[in-house]
């Protein structure tokens, strides 16, 4: 009872906070264009062996570098395999990786986060230096020497992408749980002996969630393009399994040849990297109270 | 100059430590490798014998606290080890290949404050208006589109259609300078163009921060030209978390470097990274990453000690 009458106003007031958010990201023309693209992505994705009108994996050789046509919209590629049966498929790689990855991310990046924030002392120093050390190399050039040193494959790259986006979302939680943990509420909860584990579930991360939201949804679209950055350099799915990134990577030694080959994979990731930000910036403005 | 002595040793002193766990992270990774190294090392040769020399030669029964301070002290010396593939020192090819990527990171920084200060000196001072829209559509774009991605359309359309520069290739400024700016002008611009977005984004906010204050309220109110207003009295105190800004994306521009070199075929040291990569060359891999991780640190130093010098009130607190 006692924790009920406690947590109501702070619910009721999250219950508002989100209904109004919801109102601002639904008012927001680029938030629903970027609604749209990450949505068809999502539809390509759960549903590629379905719409694929071709067999993506399974070469053709009497149709090498077709141009696009009534049968083949985008064209075939080097080995003959219909592009945009690739391309649907594509978009599971490139999603699941995005999702694992910003997955992986949110979960380790914020766990240490919120035990560096909620413990102080010894802990955090350690977990804030390993985060800022981290931190010190651009995202890129981490998720690529992980992936070296781990073997190439899909879920290798998710990994190393995964580990070189967390240090972030340390930084971001262990910021929002200093904040949270010198309110009233959290320090009611601990006068009446709550376990720290009961606080730090049912009291600080419900109130640190929002801004890891949003930098999840930007670090889906960050892990996108990550992912196809390392199956452009062969570090990321392995033939024949197609993934937008390596398709550019076969694509580009044709660039005379059939340079529809390289244009349709790359537009691709950007309309969903396209959308990923937009939805993210969207959502940073709705749940911003600076913008009330 | 000597109130800021203290801040900047507190500074240097805090970035030693983020060095030392950035190298361990650098050593540990050898460690993450499958299987044995000796095996590698040792080729066809099997014989148990050569083995364990091996391991005594390279000191892998040590302990491994001891194996990180032999290694971090070879690499405090300059000896970031052999190169797996041509047998030749890790610095010596380092200091081969990064001038070539400074050059690409120079100029599409150059790039990137050209178009991206300006566009977000306009977007803040005509907030709202159609122009501010366009400014933040093309930031969006830029930091949406893949930089590889874009410099293959770009050579498609420059290169193969246009026939007006060339796709790929690399020539040193000191022995054609002309062919030099045609090879990195491309590259220059791909790299430049995702940084500008950001740069663009960074501008117009602190722009919008500052054009807030009272002070430019009393400067509109005096009468002065808005070009005056905005140059002189608003961008002049925007200036100082551009630098770090810049500083910061200069740094990211060695990853995105790693891309563009490969698409352009320039030999620089993101495509000796690459190359390692694929020939399992991971002495070299190991000391890229530590070369970059620590310039990156090194950078953010600089970086926060130009803004402390640009900006009184900091050196003020």
């Amino acid at each position: 009872m006692t924790l009920a009458l406690e947590q109501a106003p702070v619910e009721v007031l999250a219950a508002t906070k989100r209904r109004g958010a919801l109102g601002k990201l639904l008012a927001n023309k680029a938030a629903l264009f970027g609604l749209f693209i990450v949505v068809t992505c999502l539809f390509c994705a759960v549903f590629a062996y379905w719409i694929m009108p071709y067999d993506p994996i399974k070469p053709n050789y009497a149709l090498v570098r077709k141009p696009a046509s009534a049968l083949h919209w985008l064209g075939t590629d080097e080995l003959g395999r219909d592009i945009l049966s690739r391309m649907i498929l594509g978009a599971r790689t490139s999603l699941s990786a995005g999702f694992v990855s910003a997955g992986i991310a949110v979960f380790l990046g914020s766990f240490f986060g919120v035990l560096a924030g909620y413990m102080g002392g010894a802990v955090d120093v350690i977990i804030s230096r390993v985060a800022d050390a981290l931190l010190a190399t651009p995202f890129l050039i981490v998720a690529i020497v992980l992936a070296t040193f781990l073997g190439p494959s899909l879920i290798n790259a998710m990994i190393a992408i995964g580990l070189a986006a967390a240090p972030v979302f340390t930084r971001l939680a262990r910021s929002q749980v200093l904040d949270i943990k010198a309110t009233d509420y959290v320090e009611s909860a601990r006068a009446l002996g709550f376990k720290d584990w009961r606080i730090i579930i049912h009291h600080i991360v419900p109130n640190i969630a929002a801004p890891l939201i949003v930098q999840a949804t930007l670090t889906m679209a960050q892990a996108i393009t990550a992912e196809a950055s390392l199956s452009f350099l062969g570090l990321g799915e392995q033939p024949p399994i197609p993934s937008w990134g390596a398709m550019l990577n076969s694509a580009k030694s044709y660039l005379t040849q059939a340079p529809g080959m390289s244009l349709w994979p790359g537009l691709a990731i950007f309309l969903s990297v396209l959308g990923f930000n937009l939805v993210g910036d969207a959502l940073r403005d709705a749940l911003d109270p600076r913008q009330e | 100059m000597s109130a800021m002595l203290p801040y900047v040793v507190r500074r240097v002193l805090t970035a030693l430590p983020t060095i030392a766990i950035f190298a361990c992270f650098v050593f540990l990774l050898q460690k993450l490798l499958p299987g044995d190294p000796v095996l590698a090392m040792a080729g066809e040769d099997r014989d148990p014998a050569t083995l364990a020399a091996l391991r005594v030669q390279y000191h892998l029964n040590d302990p491994l606290p001891l194996q990180f301070l032999r290694w971090a002290g070879n690499a405090l010396r300059g000896n970031l080890g052999e190169s797996l593939r041509n047998h030749d020192s890790v610095l010596h090819l380092i200091a081969q290949k990064l001038p070539v990527t400074l050059e690409l990171a120079l100029l599409s920084t150059l790039f990137s404050v050209m178009i991206g200060i300006p566009a977000g000196i306009l977007a803040a001072a005509k907030k709202g208006s159609l122009w501010d829209n366009f400014a933040r559509g093309t930031a969006l774009w830029g930091v949406s589109i893949p930089t590889f991605w874009f410099g293959i359309v770009l050579i498609i359309i420059v290169s193969v259609n246009l026939h007006l520069l060339p796709a790929s290739g690399y020539a040193p400024i000191s022995e054609d300078p002309w062919q030099n700016i045609r090879t990195m002008i491309l590259p220059a611009f791909v790299l430049g163009n995702a940084q500008a977005g950001i740069l663009m984004r960074h501008t117009r906010s602190s722009m919008l921060e500052v054009l807030r204050q009272d002070y430019v309220r009393t400067a509109r109110a005096k009468g002065l030209p808005e070009l005056r207003v905005v140059m002189a009295h608003a961008f002049r105190n925007a200036l100082a978390p551009l630098v770090t800004v810049t500083a910061v994306l200069l740094g990211q521009l060695l990853a995105g470097a790693v891309l563009t070199e490969q698409v352009f075929s320039i030999p620089g040291f993101g495509k000796m990274l690459v190359d390692a990569v694929f020939n399992r060359d991971y002495a070299v891999v190991q000391g890229v990453a530590l070369c970059t991780g620590v310039g990156f640190i090194l950078l953010n130093l600089l970086a926060d000690i130009a803004q402390l010098l640009l900006n009184p009130r900091l050196r003020a607190s």
